[in-house]
C-alpha cells in the first residue's frame, strides 16, 4: 500500500510539474513532411550572407561560398579562391563594389581584405585598412547607414572598438570608449547610429557616438538591436523584446520561456512588414507588424530542426527575392523559407 | 481456403497442447498440471516487439494517417495477483518510430493495469486494460503528455511454474494533453510484442 501511494504521489507532482507544451506532438508528427535539403552543408556555422545583386556570398568555417542569386534557389555553391592559409572567415560584408571579409591565418594573425571580383579564379585580396594584425580580430562587418561598421574584439578583453569607412578605404574611430565586451550589432535611423555591446547601448553619429542609458533597458543582457520604419527593437537574452518609437519609453513583450529556460535572443530582421528576431537553440521569433505584444513562433516552425537551432542573424535579399528569409545558424547549417506576405511556406529548405 | 487451412492448423495444435497438458480445462486432475495462481502471488514480465502506428484524430473528428515508420516497443511490468483469475499490475515501458524527415518520436508510458486471465490448462489468455500516462518527445524540443489507454489481450503457454512465454497484442489509444496552440490530437497505435512472463 505504502508503495502504492508513493507510486500516485510522483504521478501527481509529475502532472503538476509540466508547464503547458507549445507545440503538440501528434499535430508535429501528422503534419511532418521530409525536409529539403540542398548542397550545402548541414553542420556549417554561418557567420555571414550577403549578395551583391547577383550572387549570394556566404561565410562559414575556412570558406566563403558563393552562388547565383535567384527567386527558386537549390542552387549549387561554388567556393571563392582566399588568400592562402586561412584558419576562419570571422566577418564578412559586402560594401560599395567589393567584398569585405576578415580572417585568421593559420599562424595566429589576422587580415581584413577586400575583393571587387571574388568569383573569378584569379581574384585579388588587397589589404583593407591596416591589414594585418594581431592580438585582436574583427567580430562584425555590417552595412548600415551607407556606412560599414568595423567591430574589433581585443584578445585582452580591454579594448574592443567600433570603427567605421564611408568609402571602403579610410576608417575611422566611432568614439564608443574602450569596452570590455566586443560591439556585437549596429543599426541606424537615418543620420543616428546605435550599437550594442552586451551590456551597454550607444548611440550618435557614427564618428560620435556615446553611452545611451535609460532606465527601462538597464541592466540587461542584449542580443541584438534594430531599426524599421520608425520603430526601435532591442532584443535581450532574458526572453524578452523592446520596442520603442523614440527611444525615451520602451514596451516590452511577455517574457518567452521554454522548458523552463528564457529565450535568448539574437539579431533582427524584417520582411514583409513584419519583424524576424533569432534565438540561440530555439529558432527564431516573428512580431507580424513588428508588434512586441504579438512576439510568437511562426506555425509550423515546430516541425523544422531550425525551431532548435542557434539563428544567429539573418539575409533578406531585399532587392531580387524580398520574400525570402535566409536564416544563418551556428552548426545548423542555412534555412531558407518564403513569406508571401501572409504566411510562411508549409517547410523550411536546409540549404 | 488456405486461411480455414491455416485456421484449422492452428486449432489442432492448441487441442494437442491442451491435452498432453492433462486434457481440455483441467487444472489440478492433471500430473503435469501446473500450480494455480492465487492472492499474493507476483509475476514480473518483459515484452519486446513492434510498434504499429496506426492513425490520429483531431478533436473535431477529423482523420490523419500515422505518418510514422513501423517502430519498436518495450516494457517491464510487474503484477500481483488478487485472485485465480485477476491480477493488477504497473507497466513502464519506451518505444520509438520515424516521421517521413526523418526525426525520431520517443514514447514512455507508464500505466496501471487491470488484468483477467482465462486459463486453460497450460495456455493463459490475458485480457486486460491499462490506463496512465503516456510521455512524448519528437524531434527535439516538442514535449507533452498524453492521458493513454491500453486494452489488450494476449496469449501465454506456462513452460514451467515460473516461466510463462506468449504474444501481447495492445491498442494504445493516447489523448494529448492541449498545448499552447490548441493542436491537442488522440494518437492510435498497436503494440504487437512477444512476451516472457516470471511467476513467483
Amino acid at each position: 500500500m505504502k508503495k502504492i501511494s508513493i507510486i500516485l504521489f510522483l504521478v501527481i507532482i509529475l502532472f503538476t510539474a509540466c508547464e503547458q507544451a507549445e507545440h503538440s506532438v501528434f499535430w508535429a508528427v501528422a503534419n511532418a513532411v521530409p525536409e529539403v535539403d540542398n548542397s550545402l552543408n548541414n553542420f556549417l556555422t554561418v557567420v555571414s550572407m550577403v549578395d551583391d545583386g547577383s550572387n549570394f556570398y556566404l561565410a562559414a568555417g575556412n570558406q566563403i561560398y558563393y552562388r547565383v542569386v535567384s527567386a527558386t534557389g537549390g542552387e549549387p555553391w561554388s567556393t571563392v579562391i582566399l588568400p592562402p592559409s586561412v584558419e576562419v572567415v570571422t566577418a564578412m560584408e559586402f560594401f560599395g563594389t567589393s567584398l569585405y571579409a576578415s580572417f585568421l591565418f593559420h599562424n595566429g594573425s589576422h587580415g581584413f581584405y577586400y575583393n571587387s571580383t571574388p568569383t573569378q579564379p584569379t581574384n585579388t585580396w588587397l589589404a583593407a585598412g591596416g591589414g594585418t594584425f594581431t592580438g585582436k580580430q574583427i567580430v562584425r562587418l555590417k552595412v548600415s547607414g551607407g556606412s560599414m561598421a568595423v567591430s574589433f574584439c581585443d584578445y585582452n578583453g580591454t579594448n574592443n572598438q567600433l570603427y567605421f569607412t564611408n568609402d571602403g578605404t579610410s576608417f575611422f574611430d566611432s568614439t564608443i570608449p574602450a569596452e570590455t565586451h566586443p560591439i556585437t550589432d549596429v543599426t541606424n535611423a537615418g543620420a543616428v547610429f546605435w550599437a550594442i555591446t552586451r551590456y551597454k547601448i550607444f548611440s550618435g553619429a557614427n564618428n560620435s557616438m556615446s553611452e545611451y542609458s535609460n532606465a527601462q533597458l538597464a541592466g540587461q543582457s542584449y542580443g541584438g538591436i534594430f531599426y524599421s520604419t520608425g520603430t526601435y527593437y532591442v532584443s535581450n537574452q532574458s526572453g524578452v523584446v523592446y520596442s520603442s518609437l523614440d527611444t525615451g519609453t520602451w514596451t516590452a513583450s511577455a517574457q518567452k520561456v521554454i522548458n523552463q529556460k528564457a529565450v535568448c535572443f539574437t539579431e533582427f530582421a524584417e520582411i514583409g512588414g513584419n519583424v524576424l528576431v533569432g534565438t540561440n537553440k530555439a529558432g527564431y521569433y516573428e512580431m507580424p507588424g513588428g508588434a512586441v505584444a504579438d512576439l510568437g513562433i511562426p506555425p509550423n516552425l515546430s516541425f523544422s530542426k531550425l525551431s532548435y537551432a542557434w539563428v544567429i542573424r539573418f539575409c533578406i535579399d531585399t532587392v531580387a527575392n524580398p520574400d525570402v528569409a535566409y536564416m544563418l545558424t551556428a552548426q545548423g547549417g542555412l534555412y531558407s523559407n518564403t513569406y508571401d506576405g501572409s504566411a510562411w511556406g508549409a517547410d523550411w529548405t536546409h540549404e | 481456403m488456405k486461411k480455414n487451412k491455416i485456421l484449422l492448423f492452428a486449432c489442432l495444435v492448441f487441442l494437442y497442447f491442451c491435452l498432453i497438458s492433462g486434457g481440455a480445462f483441467a487444472k489440478d486432475e492433471s500430473i503435469i498440471a501446473l500450480p494455480g495462481h492465487a492472492l499474493g502471488d507476483q509475476t514480473l514480465a518483459l515484452n519486446l516487439g513492434l510498434f504499429i502506428p496506426l492513425f490520429f484524430q483531431d478533436y473535431s473528428g477529423q482523420y490523419y494517417p500515422a505518418n510514422m515508420t513501423l517502430g519498436g516497443t518495450g516494457s517491464v511490468q510487474w503484477n500481483a495477483y488478487l485472485s485465480s483469475d485477476i491480477r493488477i499490475g504497473l507497466e513502464l515501458g519506451g518505444c520509438f518510430a520515424f516521421t517521413p524527415r526523418p526525426d525520431t518520436v520517443l514514447m514512455m508510458p507508464f500505466v496501471a493495469k487491470l488484468t483477467y486471465v482465462f486459463n486453460f490448462s497450460r495456455f493463459e489468455m490475458p485480457v486486460y486494460i491499462g490506463a496512465g500516462i503516456n510521455l512524448m518527445k519528437y524531434s527535439e524540443n516538442i514535449i507533452n503528455m498524453a492521458i493513454l489507454v491500453k486494452p489488450g489481450i494476449g496469449l501465454y503457454w506456462r513452460f514451467d511454474a515460473n516461466l510463462s512465454v506468449g504474444l501481447n497484442c495492445v491498442w494504445w489509444w493516447n489523448t494529448e494533453l492541449p498545448a499552447v496552440d490548441n493542436s491537442g490530437m488522440m494518437g492510435n497505435f498497436m503494440e504487437v510484442t512477444p512476451s516472457l512472463f516470471y511467476h513467483f
